[in-house]
């Protein structure tokens, strides 16, 4: 066999381990009702905030955790806590990804992502004085 | 909203935009149709061949040229008169921005960028036009094509109602926008631009987007250059300019990438200069594609081998830009990243370019893959050429993995309609729960197996079949002399630092041994062989580079953890838990390693407050070893109820050469609602009886009850006499205990109709309130209620990281660039000196 042929054969077999390794540390997203079945592990679960329900980060006692509340893509809705201070424009996010685990009736993050609604979406148009949402 | 005669509006210029867009438009399809006639019309390429599709080409992509500079003109001229009846100067600038930032918020958008893009397409074009003598026409060919594709991104013509092809900067404001506002003829006067994001208003935001076009931009030309020698069954001669212009290329597209690493670690709150994220991702890796042609290019020109691979890296390189501008652009990351853009309707319009540039290559490629000439005889393990190969091959495994995780949102988007075809559960795969991890763990074999690579084929030779004799033996006591330094170097280092995996020691090593076996390389170059001065710097940055993330990154550890002290074990470097602490204004807080901070003071300049840390070290024995003061700041915007709101935080670094302190504050007022603060006033009244001349305590003061007022209250705001009212007034002298600091009170209680009323006062300076709640004439005593409200507390909370050897990442990046760019010069020159003997 030719030396490119062998270093070919060993470029796919190297290649096929790696993507076998992403795929075994690619994850699904789960959801709450998930997260509690299989306390055990790690979950990443996609959701929204509940703006009605109290947003907790008070630095004076802990400045590394707050808490809130999420519903999931299922509507399940839970209480989180984050390991981390509250991140800017928290209340403006569109979307939540959490990693974490239940621990205690609570679903503890250590991860948060946001997704936050660009500017050109639901803006208002700012007046003098006055603000005028536009009703797309 | 038909019919209304609008006042103020400039609709010229949008109607002038909107015709340059459709000129630039039909000039990129003329010159495309120009440059492609005239390349199949000219047998054997030669810059002397007599065409008029030459002269039509050229006029048509000056055209296109200019009338993209005058788009970009329009839209500042828009921008900086606020011309806000034009969504994107409405989206982009306001009142208050300043000048400066123009230019910021011109390349903010979607469009802005792309334009930006065109723009240093049109100059290469330019360029090139000018220096590519007879490969003008083929390589024209291929940029006129491209911009006809990016001018459709800002086409913005309507097919039909629905269908919108591209976005263009021109469209009004009450026309994206559906308000009741618009009802009014003069709209215009009541209306204010959003301005640009807060993060993005600084400096870097106006040097880093310029460069990383030109990068993206500048990938191009290789690639076009590849096309043309295929085009033309040229398949060596391309590589020369394709080589100088890969080099370019190369050291402006890291430029642009470092650029954004320096600019999330110095200016953003991210703690950190590379996070793995798919938006970074998505530029890095045609990058490690581009590097990896460069290489296979060199090996080319000097043996024939890697012909091939060279045309496909160059015209991967660019698939890959076009790819992560996919990425990027379509909203298809949406969750798994911080800074993508979202949805603008552009998806369908990448996913055709893509398609376009991906079949087409392909189709070139397979048509006349059996053409391009390879040496019968393989490269011998022997050779140099045979290890750059496997290098290159090593950098486009690199690319393939972070690309593979990357496109998990693809993947998925790919699966479902599979799935849902055979009728399975759609899939919803997520990124690994720690992509940082993740990708480290897979690219340190990658940065290992370059610094092995790049150590000791510096040694090899081209075209040599074998190595014995005296070549062998030199060969083994340069590199067995470099190995034996290079784990020397390595324990020296890595014992003291306390780090103990030991993929940081063999990554280090690794790292030391290019940097030593490139050392030798740069004393030969300066004994005469100049042409490799420029590889050994690259790779001496790459081995610096190496060193300094293992130690930025293992290393780092923010001064507030008690466990923050990484044992440098495998995992997520970028772990970022109880970073945070508490600082009261004035007091002083304790930190890890010796160190403490002082929260001293704050002051506001424009629509910052910039906040004083002085940071003080001590050793053991409790000796002052070092102080220093940093001053991060947030942005603020001042709500017309006179309260504040956070809108960024940027961080103030203070470098020493060994390592950083990166600061960041964040102050009490940034948590808190106003609104929400005066509901949640949870200090409860107590009730304390005293007589007159007796002194009571509250938390926070004390008070002296000096007497009453017997005659009749003047009337104010919260008591009015009325006839058969019965008021008392009591005087009272409040103490702080803290500041000694006094104030005398009047309190009015008063019986009307048999019910008893009182008015509350309340000391704002002070944080109390009182009132008299009912009088106990038996005892001769009065029933006072106090509260202390809950005093404002004035705090910050700091994050301070510790960097070490991050200067290493810079100066190691910074060299590979530099390398680069020496070479293309080297490169230039010898071109010259080759033209001029001729």
């Amino acid at each position: 066999m030719k030396k490119t042929q062998i270093l070919g054969l060993i470029a796919i077999a190297i290649a096929i381990a790696a993507l076998i390794a992403i795929a075994g540390d690619a994850s699904t997203y789960t959801d709450f009702a998930t997260s509690i079945e299989q306390s055990n592990s790690n979950h990443q679960i996609v959701g929204t905030l509940r703006a009605d329900q109290p947003i907790v980060y008070n630095p004076e006692e802990d400045a590394n955790s707050f808490s809130f509340y999420m519903k999931d893509k299922k509507g399940m809705t839970q209480k989180v806590v984050c390991l981390q201070e509250k991140p800017q424009d928290f209340e403006r996010s569109e979307e939540i990804v959490l990693t974490g685990k239940m621990q205690d009736g609570v679903f503890v993050a250590h991860h948060i992502q946001l997704k936050c609604p660009s500017k050109y979406q639901d803006e208002a148009i700012k007046t003098k004085g006055v603000s005028i949402v536009s009703n797309e | 909203m038909e019919g209304i005669a609008y006042i103020g509006e400039h609709l010229w210029i949008g109607q002038l935009g909107q015709l340059l867009i459709f000129l630039a438009f039909s000039t990129a399809i003329l010159a495309t149709i120009s440059f492609v006639a005239g390349t199949n019309a000219t047998p054997v390429l030669s810059d002397k061949a007599p065409t008029n599709w030459r002269k039509i080409g050229r006029l048509a992509f000056l055209t296109h040229g200019l009338s993209i500079i005058s788009i970009i003109g329009l839209i500042f001229f828009m921008m900086i008169n606020k011309y806000y009846e034009y969504e994107y100067v409405w989206a982009h600038v306001s009142n208050s921005l300043p000048f400066r930032y123009v230019f910021s918020a011109f390349w903010e958008g979607q469009e802005g960028s792309f334009l930006l893009w065109m723009f240093w397409n049109c100059i290469l074009g330019f360029a090139l036009m000018t220096t590519a003598k007879k490969w003008e026409m083929p390589v024209m060919a291929v940029f006129s094509f491209i911009q006809v594709f990016f001018v459709f991104f800002i086409l913005g013509l309507y097919v039909g109602d629905d269908v919108r092809i591209g976005a263009s900067p021109f469209m009004l404001l009450r026309n994206a926008h559906f308000a009741p506002i618009f009802n009014t003829p003069n709209y215009l006067t009541q209306i204010e631009g959003t301005g640009l994001n807060p993060l993005l208003q600084n400096y870097w935001m106006t040097i880093h987007p310029p460069t990383l076009f030109l990068g993206f931009a500048s990938t191009l030309v290789p690639c076009a250059f590849a096309v043309a020698g295929l085009w033309k069954k040229e398949h060596r001669a391309w590589m020369q300019p394709a080589l100088k212009w890969g080099l370019f290329s190369g050291a402006i597209l890291g430029t642009g990438i470092l650029m954004g690493g320096v600019w999330a670690y110095e200016a953003l709150s991210f703690g950190g200069y590379w996070a793995w994220d798919p938006v970074e991702n998505a530029s890095l890796v045609p990058w490690i594609t581009l590097v990896a042609g460069i290489h296979t290019t060199l090996v080319a020109r000097s043996t024939g081998y890697s012909i091939k691979s060279s045309y496909i890296f160059y015209i991967l390189t660019f698939f890959l830009i076009v790819y992560s501008t996919f990425l990027t652009r379509s909203g298809i990351l949406g969750e798994t990243s911080v800074h993508a853009f979202t949805e603008m309707g552009l998806e369908w319009q990448l996913v055709i370019f893509l398609g376009v540039i991906g079949l087409g290559s392909i189709g070139l490629y397979w048509f006349r893959s059996r053409d391009i000439p390879a040496p019968e005889r393989e490269e011998s393990v022997y050779s140099k050429e045979f290890w750059m190969f496997v290098g290159s091959l090593v950098m486009l495994f690199s690319a393939g993995l972070i690309t593979a995780t990357t496109s998990i949102p693809v993947w998925n988007a790919l699966l479902n309609p599979i799935y849902e075809l055979f009728g399975k559960t759609r899939v919803n795969i997520a990124p690994p729960e720690d992509v940082v991890a993740h990708h480290n763990n897979f690219q340190l074999w990658i940065g290992v197996l370059v610094a092995i690579l790049s150590g000791f084929s510096q040694f090899m030779l081209y075209k040599k079949d074998e190595m014995t004799g005296e070549r062998l033996k030199q060969f083994l006591i340069s590199v067995g002399s470099c190995f034996v330094l290079a784990i020397i170097g390595m324990y020296a280092i890595m014992k003291p630092s306390g780090i103990q995996a030991w993929q940081y020691w063999l990554l280090v090593g690794t790292g030391i041994f290019t940097i030593l076996t490139n050392l030798i390389h740069l004393f030969k170059a300066f004994s005469g062989n100049v042409k490799v001065s420029s590889s050994a710097i690259a790779h001496i940055g790459f081995g610096l580079m190496l060193i300094g993330v293992v130690f930025s990154g293992a290393l780092k550890y923010p001064l507030f953890d008690e466990f923050g002290q990484i044992e440098g074990i495998l995992g997520d470097l970028n772990k970022q838990t109880s970073k945070n602490t508490l600082v009261p204004i004035g007091q002083t807080v304790a930190l890890n390693d010796g160190f403490s901070v002082t929260y001293t003071k704050n002051w506001t300049e424009g629509n910052a407050q910039i906040f004083e840390l002085s940071f003080l070290r001590k050793d053991k024995e409790g000796n002052i070893i070092d102080r220093f003061v940093t001053n991060p700041n947030v942005l603020l915007d001042s709500l017309p109820n006179g309260s504040l709101k956070f809108s960024a935080a940027n961080p103030d670094t203070k470098h020493y050469l060994h390592r950083d302190v990166f600061t960041l504050a964040v102050p009490n007022w940034a948590f808190l609602d106003p609104v929400e603060e005066a509901k949640n006033d949870t200090s409860k009244w107590m009730a304390k009886h005293v007589a007159v001349g007796d002194t009571f305590y509250t938390r926070q003061n004390y008070i002296v009850y000096k007497g009453n007022e017997s005659t009749v209250p003047e009337d104010s705001d919260n008591y009015t006499y009325q006839q058969g009212d019965v008021p008392v007034t009591a005087i009272l002298e409040v103490f702080s205990l803290s500041s000694g600091a006094s104030e005398t009170i009047r309190t009015i209680y008063y019986i009307r109709d048999r019910q008893q009323f009182n008015v509350p006062v309340t000391v704002e300076k002070l944080g109390l309130s009182v009132r008299l709640l009912t009088m106990m004439p038996e005892e001769g005593k009065m029933v006072f209620e106090v509260k202390d409200k809950t005093p404002k507390s004035n705090y910050v909370v700091v994050q301070a990281i510790i960097f070490p050897g991050i200067n290493l990442v810079w100066l190691g990046c910074i060299m590979m660039m530099g390398g680069l760019f020496i070479s293309m010069l080297q490169r230039m020159a010898q071109k010259r000196k080759q033209q001029a003997t001729e």
